[in-house]
Protein backbone atom coordinates (compact mmCIF):
# COMPACT_ATOMS: atom_id res chain seq x y z
CA UNK A 1 0.00 0.00 0.00
CA UNK A 2 2.82 2.37 0.95
CA UNK A 3 4.70 1.41 -2.24
CA UNK A 4 1.59 2.12 -4.30
CA UNK A 5 1.25 5.55 -2.70
CA UNK A 6 4.88 6.39 -3.51
CA UNK A 7 4.45 5.13 -7.09
CA UNK A 8 1.28 7.17 -7.58
CA UNK A 9 2.97 10.30 -6.20
CA UNK A 10 5.92 9.83 -8.56
CA UNK A 11 3.57 9.26 -11.49
CA UNK A 12 1.63 12.41 -10.60
CA UNK A 13 4.89 14.35 -10.56
CA UNK A 14 6.28 12.96 -13.81
CA UNK A 15 3.20 12.64 -16.00
CA UNK A 16 2.36 16.36 -16.20
CA UNK A 17 5.98 16.98 -17.09
CA UNK A 18 5.79 14.55 -20.00
CA UNK A 19 3.01 16.39 -21.82
CA UNK A 20 4.78 19.41 -23.28
CA UNK A 21 8.03 19.73 -25.21
CA UNK A 22 11.12 21.54 -23.99
CA UNK A 23 14.15 22.61 -25.91
CA UNK A 24 17.74 23.69 -25.45
CA UNK A 25 18.78 26.31 -27.97
CA UNK A 26 21.60 28.68 -28.76
CA UNK A 27 21.60 31.86 -26.71
CA UNK A 28 20.09 30.18 -23.65
CA UNK A 29 21.63 30.69 -20.20
CA UNK A 30 21.70 27.99 -17.54
CA UNK A 31 22.22 28.69 -13.86
CA UNK A 32 22.31 26.47 -10.80
CA UNK A 33 23.26 28.04 -7.48
CA UNK A 34 22.89 27.32 -3.81
CA UNK A 35 24.45 28.91 -0.79
CA UNK A 36 24.08 30.89 2.38
CA UNK A 37 25.62 33.49 4.63
CA UNK A 38 25.15 32.36 8.20
CA UNK A 39 26.08 33.63 11.70
CA UNK A 40 25.34 31.18 14.48
CA UNK A 41 26.40 29.78 17.82
CA UNK A 42 25.61 27.16 20.44
CA UNK A 43 24.49 28.38 23.83
CA UNK A 44 27.54 29.58 25.86
CA UNK A 45 29.80 29.72 22.79
CA UNK A 46 30.99 32.51 20.54
CA UNK A 47 29.20 33.31 17.32
CA UNK A 48 30.80 32.14 14.09
CA UNK A 49 30.26 33.27 10.53
CA UNK A 50 30.14 30.94 7.58
CA UNK A 51 29.74 31.60 3.88
CA UNK A 52 28.96 28.89 1.32
CA UNK A 53 28.38 29.37 -2.37
CA UNK A 54 28.39 26.80 -5.10
CA UNK A 55 26.89 26.45 -8.50
CA UNK A 56 27.39 26.49 -12.21
CA UNK A 57 26.69 28.77 -15.13
CA UNK A 58 26.53 27.81 -18.78
CA UNK A 59 25.80 29.48 -22.10
CA UNK A 60 24.50 27.60 -25.14
CA UNK A 61 26.73 28.64 -28.03
CA UNK A 62 24.73 26.31 -30.29
CA UNK A 63 21.66 24.15 -29.68
CA UNK A 64 23.99 21.26 -28.80
CA UNK A 65 27.03 22.86 -27.16
CA UNK A 66 27.11 24.63 -23.83
CA UNK A 67 30.21 26.14 -22.27
CA UNK A 68 30.55 27.57 -18.81
CA UNK A 69 32.03 27.10 -15.39
CA UNK A 70 31.40 25.45 -12.04
CA UNK A 71 32.48 26.94 -8.76
CA UNK A 72 32.37 26.45 -5.01
CA UNK A 73 33.52 28.84 -2.29
CA UNK A 74 33.38 28.19 1.42
CA UNK A 75 34.75 30.06 4.40
CA UNK A 76 34.10 29.60 8.10
CA UNK A 77 35.53 30.70 11.41
CA UNK A 78 36.79 28.52 14.26
CA UNK A 79 37.30 24.89 13.30
CA UNK A 80 35.62 25.28 9.94
CA UNK A 81 38.25 25.50 7.18
CA UNK A 82 40.60 27.24 9.69
CA UNK A 83 39.19 30.56 8.54
CA UNK A 84 40.53 29.96 5.03
CA UNK A 85 38.69 30.25 1.76
CA UNK A 86 38.28 26.72 0.37
CA UNK A 87 37.29 26.80 -3.25
CA UNK A 88 37.16 24.97 -6.54
CA UNK A 89 36.92 26.39 -10.03
CA UNK A 90 36.51 24.56 -13.31
CA UNK A 91 35.66 25.12 -16.92
CA UNK A 92 32.85 22.93 -18.25
CA UNK A 93 31.96 21.74 -21.75
CA UNK A 94 28.60 20.03 -22.37
CA UNK A 95 27.61 18.32 -25.60
CA UNK A 96 23.88 17.58 -25.94
CA UNK A 97 22.96 14.48 -27.93
CA UNK A 98 19.70 13.00 -29.20
CA UNK A 99 16.50 14.98 -29.63
CA UNK A 100 17.10 18.42 -28.10
CA UNK A 101 13.39 19.28 -28.27
CA UNK A 102 12.29 16.40 -26.07
CA UNK A 103 11.42 16.55 -22.39
CA UNK A 104 14.59 14.63 -21.38
CA UNK A 105 17.78 15.76 -23.12
CA UNK A 106 20.92 13.63 -22.63
CA UNK A 107 24.39 15.15 -22.63
CA UNK A 108 28.06 14.36 -22.11
CA UNK A 109 30.14 16.64 -19.91
CA UNK A 110 33.86 17.25 -19.63
CA UNK A 111 35.51 19.60 -17.15
CA UNK A 112 38.96 20.69 -16.00
CA UNK A 113 39.72 22.73 -12.94
CA UNK A 114 41.62 23.30 -9.72
CA UNK A 115 41.04 22.95 -5.96
CA UNK A 116 42.27 25.72 -3.66
CA UNK A 117 43.07 25.34 0.08
CA UNK A 118 41.30 21.98 0.27
CA UNK A 119 42.38 20.44 3.63
CA UNK A 120 42.35 16.96 2.06
CA UNK A 121 45.37 17.87 -0.07
CA UNK A 122 48.81 19.26 0.74
CA UNK A 123 48.99 20.93 -2.66
CA UNK A 124 46.34 22.70 -4.68
CA UNK A 125 45.64 19.94 -7.19
CA UNK A 126 44.09 20.14 -10.61
CA UNK A 127 41.38 17.72 -11.72
CA UNK A 128 39.64 16.50 -14.84
CA UNK A 129 36.22 14.88 -15.07
CA UNK A 130 33.96 13.33 -17.65
CA UNK A 131 30.52 11.78 -17.50
CA UNK A 132 27.02 11.42 -18.92
CA UNK A 133 23.87 13.14 -17.77
CA UNK A 134 20.31 13.96 -18.63
CA UNK A 135 18.31 17.14 -18.09
CA UNK A 136 14.61 16.57 -17.45
CA UNK A 137 12.70 19.77 -18.23
CA UNK A 138 9.63 20.93 -16.32
CA UNK A 139 6.87 23.34 -17.27
CA UNK A 140 7.79 25.37 -20.34
CA UNK A 141 11.48 24.67 -19.89
CA UNK A 142 12.32 27.30 -17.29
CA UNK A 143 13.72 24.62 -14.98
CA UNK A 144 15.18 21.14 -15.21
CA UNK A 145 16.21 18.31 -12.97
CA UNK A 146 19.84 17.53 -13.74
CA UNK A 147 20.91 13.90 -13.22
CA UNK A 148 24.51 13.00 -13.95
CA UNK A 149 27.30 10.55 -13.31
CA UNK A 150 31.00 11.31 -13.39
CA UNK A 151 34.52 9.99 -13.26
CA UNK A 152 36.97 12.51 -11.79
CA UNK A 153 40.72 12.29 -11.54
CA UNK A 154 42.41 14.56 -9.01
CA UNK A 155 46.06 14.86 -10.00
CA UNK A 156 48.67 14.75 -7.27
CA UNK A 157 50.67 17.48 -8.95
CA UNK A 158 54.37 17.86 -8.33
CA UNK A 159 54.70 20.97 -10.45
CA UNK A 160 54.48 21.25 -14.19
CA UNK A 161 52.26 18.83 -16.08
CA UNK A 162 49.57 16.77 -14.28
CA UNK A 163 50.90 13.65 -12.56
CA UNK A 164 49.06 10.64 -13.99
CA UNK A 165 50.83 8.08 -11.75
CA UNK A 166 49.55 9.29 -8.39
CA UNK A 167 46.22 10.87 -7.70
CA UNK A 168 42.71 10.21 -6.55
CA UNK A 169 40.08 8.51 -8.69
CA UNK A 170 36.48 9.36 -7.97
CA UNK A 171 33.24 8.05 -9.37
CA UNK A 172 29.86 9.32 -8.40
CA UNK A 173 26.46 10.70 -9.23
CA UNK A 174 24.72 14.02 -8.73
CA UNK A 175 21.19 15.31 -8.88
CA UNK A 176 20.46 19.01 -8.87
CA UNK A 177 18.23 21.68 -10.31
CA UNK A 178 19.05 24.22 -13.02
CA UNK A 179 17.06 27.22 -14.20
CA UNK A 180 17.08 28.48 -17.79
CA UNK A 181 16.52 32.00 -19.09
CA UNK A 182 17.18 34.22 -22.07
CA UNK A 183 14.80 32.53 -24.53
CA UNK B 1 32.54 49.89 -12.36
CA UNK B 2 34.94 46.93 -12.27
CA UNK B 3 34.64 44.09 -14.77
CA UNK B 4 33.48 41.69 -12.04
CA UNK B 5 30.79 44.07 -10.82
CA UNK B 6 29.70 44.73 -14.39
CA UNK B 7 29.35 41.02 -15.22
CA UNK B 8 27.41 40.38 -12.00
CA UNK B 9 25.09 43.33 -12.71
CA UNK B 10 24.56 42.15 -16.30
CA UNK B 11 23.66 38.64 -15.11
CA UNK B 12 21.16 39.97 -12.56
CA UNK B 13 19.58 42.23 -15.20
CA UNK B 14 19.33 39.31 -17.67
CA UNK B 15 17.71 37.10 -15.02
CA UNK B 16 15.26 39.75 -13.89
CA UNK B 17 14.34 40.87 -17.40
CA UNK B 18 13.79 37.24 -18.42
CA UNK B 19 11.49 36.67 -15.48
CA UNK B 20 9.81 40.06 -15.96
CA UNK B 21 8.42 38.92 -19.32
CA UNK B 22 6.52 36.12 -17.57
CA UNK B 23 2.93 37.01 -16.87
CA UNK B 24 1.45 33.56 -16.42
CA UNK B 25 0.17 32.50 -13.02
CA UNK B 26 3.38 31.07 -11.55
CA UNK B 27 1.72 29.86 -8.35
CA UNK B 28 -1.74 28.33 -8.05
CA UNK B 29 -3.52 25.46 -6.38
CA UNK B 30 -2.34 22.08 -7.67
CA UNK B 31 1.16 23.20 -8.65
CA UNK B 32 4.34 21.78 -7.15
CA UNK B 33 7.62 23.22 -5.91
CA UNK B 34 10.72 21.05 -5.52
CA UNK B 35 14.27 21.67 -4.40
CA UNK B 36 16.69 18.78 -4.32
CA UNK B 37 20.41 18.19 -4.18
CA UNK B 38 22.03 14.75 -4.19
CA UNK B 39 25.68 13.79 -4.46
CA UNK B 40 27.43 10.43 -4.22
CA UNK B 41 31.20 10.14 -4.48
CA UNK B 42 33.32 7.03 -4.09
CA UNK B 43 37.05 7.78 -4.12
CA UNK B 44 40.36 5.97 -3.80
CA UNK B 45 43.96 7.09 -4.12
CA UNK B 46 46.04 5.41 -6.78
CA UNK B 47 49.82 5.07 -6.49
CA UNK B 48 49.67 4.85 -2.67
CA UNK B 49 48.03 2.55 -0.12
CA UNK B 50 44.53 3.73 0.73
CA UNK B 51 41.00 2.60 1.43
CA UNK B 52 38.00 3.49 -0.68
CA UNK B 53 35.88 6.26 0.82
CA UNK B 54 32.23 6.68 -0.10
CA UNK B 55 30.22 9.75 0.81
CA UNK B 56 26.69 10.77 0.01
CA UNK B 57 24.40 13.63 0.84
CA UNK B 58 20.77 14.13 -0.16
CA UNK B 59 18.26 16.81 0.68
CA UNK B 60 14.81 17.36 -0.78
CA UNK B 61 11.96 19.72 -0.05
CA UNK B 62 8.60 19.37 -1.75
CA UNK B 63 5.71 21.79 -1.58
CA UNK B 64 2.23 21.19 -2.92
CA UNK B 65 0.02 24.24 -3.45
CA UNK B 66 -3.17 23.44 -1.56
CA UNK B 67 -4.46 26.90 -2.50
CA UNK B 68 -3.21 29.75 -4.69
CA UNK B 69 -1.28 31.09 -1.70
CA UNK B 70 -0.33 28.16 0.52
CA UNK B 71 2.06 25.28 -0.14
CA UNK B 72 2.77 22.47 2.32
CA UNK B 73 5.00 19.42 2.09
CA UNK B 74 7.77 17.26 3.51
CA UNK B 75 11.45 18.01 4.11
CA UNK B 76 14.02 15.23 4.20
CA UNK B 77 17.81 15.14 4.36
CA UNK B 78 20.31 12.33 4.87
CA UNK B 79 24.07 11.88 4.64
CA UNK B 80 26.67 9.37 5.70
CA UNK B 81 29.26 10.21 8.33
CA UNK B 82 32.54 8.64 7.14
CA UNK B 83 34.07 8.99 10.62
CA UNK B 84 31.41 7.07 12.54
CA UNK B 85 29.77 5.10 9.74
CA UNK B 86 26.38 6.41 10.83
CA UNK B 87 23.73 7.96 8.62
CA UNK B 88 22.31 11.07 10.31
CA UNK B 89 19.03 12.24 8.84
CA UNK B 90 16.38 14.94 9.28
CA UNK B 91 12.69 14.55 8.57
CA UNK B 92 9.95 17.12 8.91
CA UNK B 93 7.68 19.47 7.06
CA UNK B 94 7.21 22.97 5.75
CA UNK B 95 4.46 25.46 5.15
CA UNK B 96 4.83 28.47 2.81
CA UNK B 97 2.53 31.41 2.39
CA UNK B 98 2.83 33.51 -0.77
CA UNK B 99 1.43 36.98 -1.00
CA UNK B 100 1.45 39.79 -3.52
CA UNK B 101 0.92 39.29 -7.26
CA UNK B 102 1.12 35.61 -8.26
CA UNK B 103 1.82 36.70 -11.84
CA UNK B 104 4.62 39.04 -10.86
CA UNK B 105 8.28 38.71 -11.71
CA UNK B 106 9.06 38.47 -7.99
CA UNK B 107 6.67 36.84 -5.52
CA UNK B 108 7.16 37.43 -1.79
CA UNK B 109 6.68 34.59 0.70
CA UNK B 110 7.13 33.56 4.30
CA UNK B 111 8.01 30.00 5.32
CA UNK B 112 8.25 27.86 8.44
CA UNK B 113 10.23 24.60 8.36
CA UNK B 114 10.67 22.17 11.21
CA UNK B 115 12.50 18.85 11.32
CA UNK B 116 13.58 16.21 13.81
CA UNK B 117 17.21 15.08 13.52
CA UNK B 118 17.99 11.41 14.12
CA UNK B 119 21.18 9.32 14.35
CA UNK B 120 23.31 12.34 15.21
CA UNK B 121 26.88 12.01 16.54
CA UNK B 122 27.10 11.58 20.34
CA UNK B 123 23.33 10.94 20.40
CA UNK B 124 22.73 14.67 19.98
CA UNK B 125 19.36 14.32 18.27
CA UNK B 126 17.46 17.58 18.15
CA UNK B 127 14.39 19.36 16.83
CA UNK B 128 14.82 22.49 14.74
CA UNK B 129 12.74 25.34 13.44
CA UNK B 130 13.52 27.80 10.66
CA UNK B 131 11.52 30.92 9.86
CA UNK B 132 12.32 32.63 6.59
CA UNK B 133 10.85 35.20 4.27
CA UNK B 134 11.99 36.33 0.88
CA UNK B 135 11.35 36.48 -2.82
CA UNK B 136 10.83 33.86 -5.52
CA UNK B 137 11.65 34.74 -9.14
CA UNK B 138 9.84 32.39 -11.58
CA UNK B 139 11.77 31.65 -14.78
CA UNK B 140 9.63 31.64 -17.90
CA UNK B 141 5.96 30.81 -17.48
CA UNK B 142 6.85 27.96 -15.17
CA UNK B 143 9.42 25.23 -14.69
CA UNK B 144 12.05 26.91 -12.58
CA UNK B 145 12.59 29.61 -10.03
CA UNK B 146 15.35 31.43 -8.20
CA UNK B 147 14.82 32.18 -4.54
CA UNK B 148 16.56 34.36 -1.98
CA UNK B 149 15.49 34.40 1.66
CA UNK B 150 16.79 35.76 4.96
CA UNK B 151 16.14 33.31 7.82
CA UNK B 152 16.35 32.65 11.52
CA UNK B 153 17.23 29.08 12.55
CA UNK B 154 17.08 27.45 15.98
CA UNK B 155 17.86 23.87 17.04
CA UNK B 156 16.57 22.72 20.41
CA UNK B 157 18.65 20.31 22.52
CA UNK B 158 17.98 18.60 25.83
CA UNK B 159 19.99 20.67 28.38
CA UNK B 160 20.05 17.82 30.90
CA UNK B 161 21.57 15.49 28.32
CA UNK B 162 23.80 17.84 26.34
CA UNK B 163 24.61 20.68 28.72
CA UNK B 164 23.18 23.35 26.45
CA UNK B 165 19.73 24.12 25.22
CA UNK B 166 20.10 25.45 21.70
CA UNK B 167 22.02 26.40 18.63
CA UNK B 168 20.77 29.37 16.72
CA UNK B 169 21.80 31.34 13.69
CA UNK B 170 20.58 33.89 11.25
CA UNK B 171 21.56 34.53 7.67
CA UNK B 172 20.41 34.56 4.10
CA UNK B 173 20.20 31.67 1.65
CA UNK B 174 19.81 31.51 -2.11
CA UNK B 175 18.89 28.57 -4.32
CA UNK B 176 17.16 27.40 -7.46
CA UNK B 177 14.22 25.01 -7.65
CA UNK B 178 11.48 23.58 -9.83
CA UNK B 179 8.05 25.21 -10.02
CA UNK B 180 5.58 23.32 -12.20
Amino acid sequence: MRLATIAMTLAALLLPAARAAAQVESGLHELGVTGSFDRGNYEFTARNTRIDLEGHYGFFVTSRIEIGGAFSFSRGEGDVNNGEWVSALSGVFDWYVGDTSSRAVPYIEAAYGQLFNDPQFLEEPTFASVGPGVKWFFGDGGGALNLSGFYRRVFHDTGGAPNFATGRDEIGAKVGVSIFFGR
Amino acid sequence: MSNRTGITAALVVIMLSASATARAQAIEAGKNEVETDFSLTSSKWSGIDSNRTTEFNWRITYGRFVSDRIAIGPVFGIRNDVNTGSKPFNAGGLVRFYFGDGRGAAIPFVEATSTRAFNQAFEMDYTDLQISGGLVFPMGESGGRFRVAPYYYRAFFDPDLHGFSHFHSFGVSWSVGLLF
